[in-house]
Formats: C-alpha cells, structure tokens, sequence
C-alpha cells in the first residue's frame, strides 16, 4: 500500500502516512437517493389508498359529479376530500330512499295484487258478473291498505293493469316487484348496470308480451 | 495470528490503493452515480459507476423532487447496492450470482416505481428508471493468495484493467453496433439497459487477479469523447506519467477528461499490487511510449482506413479473446 497524497509506501494497517500525515482511509462513496418520508409513512399511504378507494367506488356509481352545497344551494367546489365526503352522503341517502320506497311499492302492490286475486278467485267460484267491478274496486276501497299507506294512484295504476283477471294479477305480482327492482338496480354500483339492463330488456319484452 | 486478521493483512497488502470520482457535467444535474465501499477486514470491496439514461429517463418526477429517472435510478442502484455489500460482507462469503444483484436492483427500483404518483398517471413508452451499471466486488482468496473480481454489467458502461500490455476491457458493450470504435463515431442505441421493469439482462464475468495493475469501472463520459480506445488509454497513461500522487493523478484526469467530454463521467477503481506510486508509474512507462509510438503520434494524418486498421491491430490486446 502507498499513500495517495506523497505515494510513498505505507504499513497495510496504518491509516495515518508516517510521512505526511494524510489520512489514508479506503475511500466510501455511494449514490444517496432516499424515497421522501411522505410516501414512506403508512399512515399517510393508507389514507391515500382509503381516499383513492373511495373516489373509485364513486366513480362506479350513478352519484351526479356536480355536488350542490346544502346551504346556498350552489355548486360545491370545495377540497377534493370533503367533496367525496358529500358526495359520498348523498348518494347513500338517494340509494337509502329508494330502497324505502321500492319496498313500499313491492308491499303496497303484492298487498293490492293478493287481495284482487283473492277477490277474483272469489267472483270466479261465485258472483262472475260482478268480477271485474270487484277487482276494479280495490283500488277505489276506501278500507283497502294502499290507501293506508298513502299509495293511492300507484295502486290505481297497478290494480288497473291487474284488474283483468286474477291469473294475469298473478303473473303480475312477480313482475312489478322486478320493475321496481330493476330502477332500483340501476342506481346501485356499476357491476349491477349489465344485469339491470338485462332486467329492464326482459322487463320490456315482458311489457310487449302483455 | 487467526484466519480473519491474516485475510484482512493479506488483503491489505495486496490492494495497493483506490480512487474514485463523479463529476456533474451540470453541477446539481448529473445523472452519474458512483459506488466505493472497502472492508479491510473482510477482504473485500466492491466499485461501480452507474449512468442514469437521459433519454428514456427524462421522465420527471415530482413526488421525488422533480429529479428525471435517470438521475434517480443511478443513485438509486448504487445506493441499493451498497445495502447489499454490507450485509453481504458482514454474514457470507457465498459465491456471488448476478441474478442475486438484479434482484436486488430490481426489488429497489419496483418500489420507487410503485410509489410513484407519475408512474400510475404517465405510464408510457418510456423505460421506468433506467440506468447502466459497471462494478466488480472484489476479495481476497487466502486459498491461491490472490484477489478475484466478479464482474457486472449492463449497458455501455464498462469495466477495464490496465496492466503493463495495455489497457482491456472486460465489460462487453450492450449496443446495437458492438465495434467500440465504430461506436466513437457514429454513436449507437443501447440494446440493454437497468430499469424498473426488471427486463434487462445483468452480465458477470469472473477473474482472479494477478500481478500489477488497475481495474476500474467508467461510465462513457470518460471513454467516448476521444478519437479511439488508443488515445482513451494514452489519456490514462499520459496523465499517470505526469502525476507525483494518486491524488495528483485523479485531478489530471478529471481535468483532462472533463475538458473533452460533453457528458457527466465517474469512475470507480483500485490499483493491485504496487507499493509506491512511483512504482505505478514506472509500470506503465514502456507501455506508453510504446503506445504513442505504434498507434497514436501519427494517427491523425491517416486515413480513415488506415486508422481502422491500427484500431484492428489494437484490439487484439484490448478486447476480450471471443470478441476479436
């Protein structure tokens, strides 16, 4: 070994030359680049992740992109964050409401529909003549449950269609539950679209059919 | 005197010196990396330089300070590699596989990559970090009482020795055109090169080292701004010739080199072997008269031909055996 800054000959174990005094320990280098703390700490990483995860089930949803502020009733522009957050709100209360009226609506009509057919099932064993008016009447009964549940013309509509015969009020009774749960479909997340179009298409056919 | 002080006074003896340097063409802007770590006492060391790719690499990031991948990527080998070595020193002395150090490479470059906000945004067909790499890890065998070197590569960044009969280079070019004169020329395209994406191949060659001499890893900085591979080593030679230290010599050929390339250039080496810096220079001093005067004093009055041909003649010595 010799002494880089003199080059005269060194012991192997000495660091310090005899001769110059230069300091002749191995130099070290190596490059230095260091991922910034940011992007290390895992905190700071799983509420990135959580906030991304939650922008993209949004993105899956029939949520409106333009969130309207409660209070002024303008667009909110607000940070990136609060307007998942709102947005994220509004779109479990619309999809809370429609699920409340959905079941209503299925419960409303199988009521109605039950009781034209138990009433149709009725006028056939006994007064045919007065079959239709008995059925066409249930809507109209003040003592029926749809007006109960304050579901007065979406029970006409529905005892209309059901008031030709207690077969077809049957048939009936498994397809409107499906009409509604198909809208339904459609405001739930996006992996439901192709099955609630489906729905609706056989809806359709099943609409033309009858 | 037990086994580990004898390797490490051995080693000692043996490894005469080392240098290195990295020099930014723009200060603040290189995209050159360079790697030294030496363990007297494990008798081993390990050298590189790493040259981030400025071209597929200029992508910026701006979660990592606005730095391109080049300059990160290079830095980030080297660093990644030095981990490796102190770990490595410290609890083996297994044989050193170059798919080993890809993954080791690969395993810290994934996660810049994975971390990274432009990666997911950008993603292109640009390469993701892409660098070369030129190193030897080094140790001393107490078995034949010689150094033996595993050499990697990847890239156009090389690995020479320089011994009394010239100047070789170990490392092959990864080029499309593999001639390295044809290369000084007209320039080439990289044919395989370090990235995030883990499809490059990393090159090992083993020697065992004997006799007096210097082996170092260049990036192209150093080695592609000359005329021919003859005047990079009359560059290396001249420069030593004139030199009183080791220290001396490195700033001669970072002044020489520097005010020839248009590039960033490191380099990254030790000398084997010498117990004086003045017996450095004597061992070269035949060698470099010799070398001005078959290949270099005339050369510019030749013809291309004729310089094609001393370059023929040169390359005998200077490329590896399966290569001429």
């Amino acid at each position: 070994m010799f002494c880089k800054k003199c080059g005269r000959e060194m012991k192997s174990e000495a660091k310090i030359c005899p001769y110059c005094r230069t300091d002749n320990s191995w130099p070290k280098a190596h490059g230095h680049f260091e991922l910034p703390a940011e992007l290390l700490n895992p905190r700071d990483l799983n509420e990135s992740v959580s906030e991304e995860r939650e922008s993209e089930s949004l993105r899956n949803s029939p949520a409106p992109e333009i969130i309207y502020n409660e209070e002024t009733g303008e667009p909110d522009e607000g940070g990136r964050s609060k307007k998942n957050e709102r947005s994220g709100r509004n779109v479990r209360g619309k999809r809370q409401v429609l699920i409340a009226a959905a079941v209503f609506l299925a419960a409303t009509v199988g009521i109605g529909t039950f009781l034209a057919a138990a009433r149709g099932q009725r006028g056939r064993g006994g007064d045919t003549s007065n079959g239709d008016a008995v059925v066409g009447s249930t809507g109209n009964d003040n003592a029926s449950p749809g007006e109960n549940a304050s579901g007065g013309n979406t029970d006409d509509a529905n005892t209309g269609d059901s008031s030709t015969q207690g077969q077809d009020a049957e048939t009936e009774k498994t397809e409107n539950p499906g009409t509604e749960s198909s809208d339904f479909a459609k405001t739930n997340e996006t992996p439901l679209i192709g099955n609630s179009a489906s729905s609706a298409q056989t809806q359709q056919a099943s609409d033309g059919e009858s | 005197m037990s086994r580990k002080t004898n390797l490490s006074e051995q080693f000692q003896h043996t490894l005469s010196q080392a240098y290195c340097f990295c020099s930014d063409k723009i200060p603040g802007k290189g995209e050159d990396s360079v790697l030294m770590n030496i363990k007297p006492d494990r008798g081993s060391g390990i050298c590189g330089v790493f040259d981030g790719c400025g071209g597929s690499g200029s992508r910026t990031y701006a979660e990592y300070g606005g730095h391109t991948g080049a300059y990160i990527s290079s830095r980030v080998i080297s660093g990644a590699l030095d981990e490796w070595y102190e770990k490595w020193s410290a609890e083996s002395s297994e044989a050193i596989e170059s798919d080993d150090i890809k993954a080791v490479i690969d395993e810290k470059l994934t996660r810049f990559r994975s971390l990274s906000i432009s990666e997911t945004k950008l993603r292109g067909l640009a390469r993701e970090f892409p660098s070369t790499a030129a190193m030897f890890i080094f140790r001393y065998s107490l078995q034949d009482n010689r150094i033996h070197a595993d050499i990697l590569w990847a890239g156009d960044s090389r690995v020479y020795i320089l011994d009394a009969a010239g100047l070789h280079q170990i490392t092959g070019d990864d080029v499309r055109s593999g001639d390295p004169m044809t290369n000084l020329r007209s320039g080439s395209v990289m044919s395989n090169v370090i990235s995030a994406s883990g499809k490059y191949e990393l090159h090992r060659e083993r020697l065992r080292l004997n006799g007096q001499l210097i082996i170092f890893a260049a990036t192209d900085g150093c080695f592609e701004y000359v005329p021919s591979p003859m005047h990079f080593e009359h560059l290396l030679l001249s420069t030593l010739e004139q030199s009183e230290s080791l220290e001396a010599w490195e700033e001669n050929l970072k002044q020489q080199l520097g005010s020839r390339t248009g590039d960033d250039m490191s380099m990254s080496g030790i000398m084997v072997n010498f117990n004086t810096f003045r017996e450095v220079r004597s061992n070269y001093h035949d060698r470099l008269k010799d070398l001005n005067d078959r290949y270099i004093r005339n050369y510019e009055t030749l013809t291309e031909e004729k310089q094609f041909g001393l370059w023929e003649e040169y390359s005998l010595q200077y490329l590896p055996e399966d290569e001429h």
